[in-house]
């Protein structure tokens, strides 16, 4: 629990993972290679204290997990950003139907986004069909840069995306998490435009599509587009963790999304377990805009708007009544922990 | 070399920073490289720009190793992740190759990545001078001619900004910079003004203005006197009421470069761990 401004906040962290990345999972070099370059950005944001050794990184524990989101990472509900990369590792990274496992443990305490890939078919109908009915699902995770039987890409608005879109729009999921970011494969279909959100939002708009890492290092491109469109919101995984060791290009992107997208559309992650929320959280409850940036802006980070970001944005998202929520939250194992501890 | 990345905030580590990044990067095994040849080499190499960064690929302490034997050079070029996009790569690897035969004397220019995933194909494709669409014929739809100019045209966005800035902090009103012209600009040595006509707005680092100039004729816009200082990318004036709009839009485009590049940096100092560290082959 974080307070700010004396009050309550409730946080959802719209973007975490419970992965393996162990050696056991690797299937190729992929693996590896995939795995230290995560690292490499944990290292690389992380303050000190906040550091893991690479062996607890690859493979950590369903009570790590607990711990650094509830117990001590201010976090009251995580949305699981299922990863499949199939490719690269024999079980997946973190499939929903691992992620499931901790669903099931703590249903209260999760969203879990399954997927589709536009490269299965027409064949892969069903087989979303069936995730959706065997799964809680209530929202997607599409990852535009994943390997597929030698293709390396997709876009959003490729055609048979728009089709498992209309799939989306009959089987009632609504909420589109898409990776656009940093540093992952494809060659020239993506890999540096985030104009494909532009189109399905546009053709969807009764969708709301999230952008997870507001497109970094495509911020500006990204900012054209969630100015247009109504229905694009800015995940804030992976610039969230700028906010320790790169305070001012954290102000500056907030600035800036303030400005073009509005504190409405904004919704935290962690990206957990790349970096952990604990020291995000309580970074983002304190922190500031300078002041020649309010000033050059006209915008601020006021403590409604941390709220609204922390919480309150991806809750209206996935029509979560807070009040109700915290009080079913209050009464399961982890909320009783932490009743426990407050007493 | 991430260390000599950061410097590259500091103005004042530049000129002290370049000369030991040679001295301490190159591989000199024959010893028969004389120093005059080397900086030549360097200062090719400067020349060369991390596309997305916008910044020359030394100052981010991508070069790893630079080797010269006679007329070949063997360039090792190391980026901030194994999952750099191949196209922004490839850029970067031709682009060492075309400056480097460009001098007199290298009649062929080797250049490998060290740990990319696509180290094979980009190292020996290049060396071959080989297009990108030849190289990854099923993944690459187009040829890479318009992802570099987008990205020009992102830099060129930055250079203006940064030159607006450095100009208004040195006295220039906004009225100043929308009415004046090309030819106002006086630039001497490491300094440069803006020219009134009872006056002058300055100094400020020659090389912002620099940097400017060299973009802004890159992508063909008018160079002459005459020209109006500020040029939008696309040729037009910005009027008066339009600017504090434009700057804005520049604005996004800059913070997105400078987080990029301290992401990349911050990046490429952790990845120095796996060298350091034995590598185990664990899939094998």
């Amino acid at each position: 629990m974080i307070t700010i401004d004396g009050q309550e906040v409730f946080v959802i962290d719209g973007h975490m993972h419970f992965w393996d990345g162990s050696p056991q999972n690797w299937r190729n070099q992929w693996g590896e290679a995939w795995i230290k370059c995560f690292y490499d950005y944990h290292l690389a944001l992380s303050p000190k204290e906040a550091v893991w050794p690479f062996e607890k990184f690859m493979k950590y524990s369903v009570d790590d997990l607990v711990r650094d989101l509830f117990l001590e990472g201010h976090v009251d509900m995580g949305i699981f950003n299922s990863t499949y990369l199939r490719e690269f590792f024999t079980n997946g990274f973190n499939t929903h139907e691992q992620n499931y496992a901790l669903v099931q443990q703590y249903p209260d305490r999760f969203i879990l986004c399954g997927s589709f890939d536009p490269r299965w078919g027409e064949a892969g109908f069903d087989t979303f069909r069936r995730m959706v009915e065997q799964y809680p699902i209530r929202g997607l995770k599409l990852y535009t840069a994943e390997w597929y039987n030698g293709s390396r890409g997709w876009k959003l608005s490729d055609p048979m995306a728009y089709r498992y879109l209309e799939l989306c729009r009959e089987l009632g999921i609504k909420n589109i998490h898409v990776h656009k970011g940093p540093t992952v494969y494809p060659l020239s279909k993506d890999a540096f435009d985030v104009h494909d959100i532009d189109y399905a939002a546009t053709d969807f708009p009764d969708l709301n599509f999230i952008v997870e890492h507001v497109g970094l290092p495509r911020l500006d491109d990204f900012c054209w587009i969630a100015k247009q469109e109504k229905n694009v919101y800015a995940g804030l995984a992976v610039a969230s963790a700028f906010i320790a060791t790169r305070p001012r290009y954290f102000a500056e992107i907030m600035a800036n999304l303030l400005y073009w997208v509005g504190e409405d559309k904004i919704l935290f992650g962690s990206d957990y377990a790349i970096w952990t929320p604990k020291w995000i959280v309580e970074a983002f409850a304190r922190f500031e805009l300078p002041e020649d940036l309010k000033q050059e802006y006209g915008v601020d980070l006021t403590p409604q708007a941390k709220r609204k970001i922390l919480g309150e944005n991806a809750a209206r998202l996935y029509g979560i009544d807070i009040a109700a929520q915290k009080a079913k939250l209050a009464q399961d194992p982890i909320g009783q922990q932490l009743g426990a501890q407050a007493a | 070399m991430a260390h000599t990345a950061k410097s590259a905030d500091k103005p004042c580590a530049r000129a002290v920073h370049r000369s030991t990044l040679v001295t301490r990067t190159v591989a000199d095994p024959n010893g028969k490289d004389g120093p005059m040849e080397q900086s030549a080499l360097w200062a090719q190499l400067e020349r060369v720009l991390d596309p997305e960064l916008d910044e020359s690929i030394v100052r981010l302490g991508f070069v790893r190793r630079l080797e010269q034997d006679g007329s070949s050079v063997r360039v090792v070029l190391r980026l901030p992740t194994y999952w750099c996009s191949p196209n922004f790569v490839y850029l970067m690897a031709d682009g060492v190759r075309r400056v480097l035969t460009e001098l007199p004397g290298i009649e062929s220019v080797r250049v490998e990545l060290e740990e990319h995933f696509a180290s094979e194909e980009i190292s020996s494709g290049v060396t071959s001078g080989r297009s990108f669409r030849e190289l990854f014929p099923t993944e690459a739809q187009e040829e890479l001619d318009e992802l570099r100019y987008r990205f020009l045209v992102k830099g060129y966005a930055s250079r203006l900004l940064v030159l607006v800035q450095a100009l208004r902090s040195a006295g220039a009103s906004d009225d100043e910079l929308v009415e004046s012209s090309l030819g106002q600009l006086e630039h001497t040595g490491d300094l440069a003004w803006l020219v009134l006509d009872d006056r002058r707005r300055g100094p400020v680092r020659g090389r912002i203005v620099e940097r400017y100039l060299v973009r802004r004729a890159e992508l063909g816009l008018p160079m002459l006197p005459e020209s109006p200082l500020l040029l939008l990318a696309d040729g037009q004036p910005i009027a008066r009421e339009r600017l504090t709009e434009e700057l804005r839009r520049l604005r996004a485009t800059v913070v997105n470069l400078r987080a990029s590049t301290a992401l990349c940096e911050a990046l490429l100092h952790s990845r120095q761990q796996w060298w350091q560290s034995e590598r185990k082959e664990v899939w094998r």
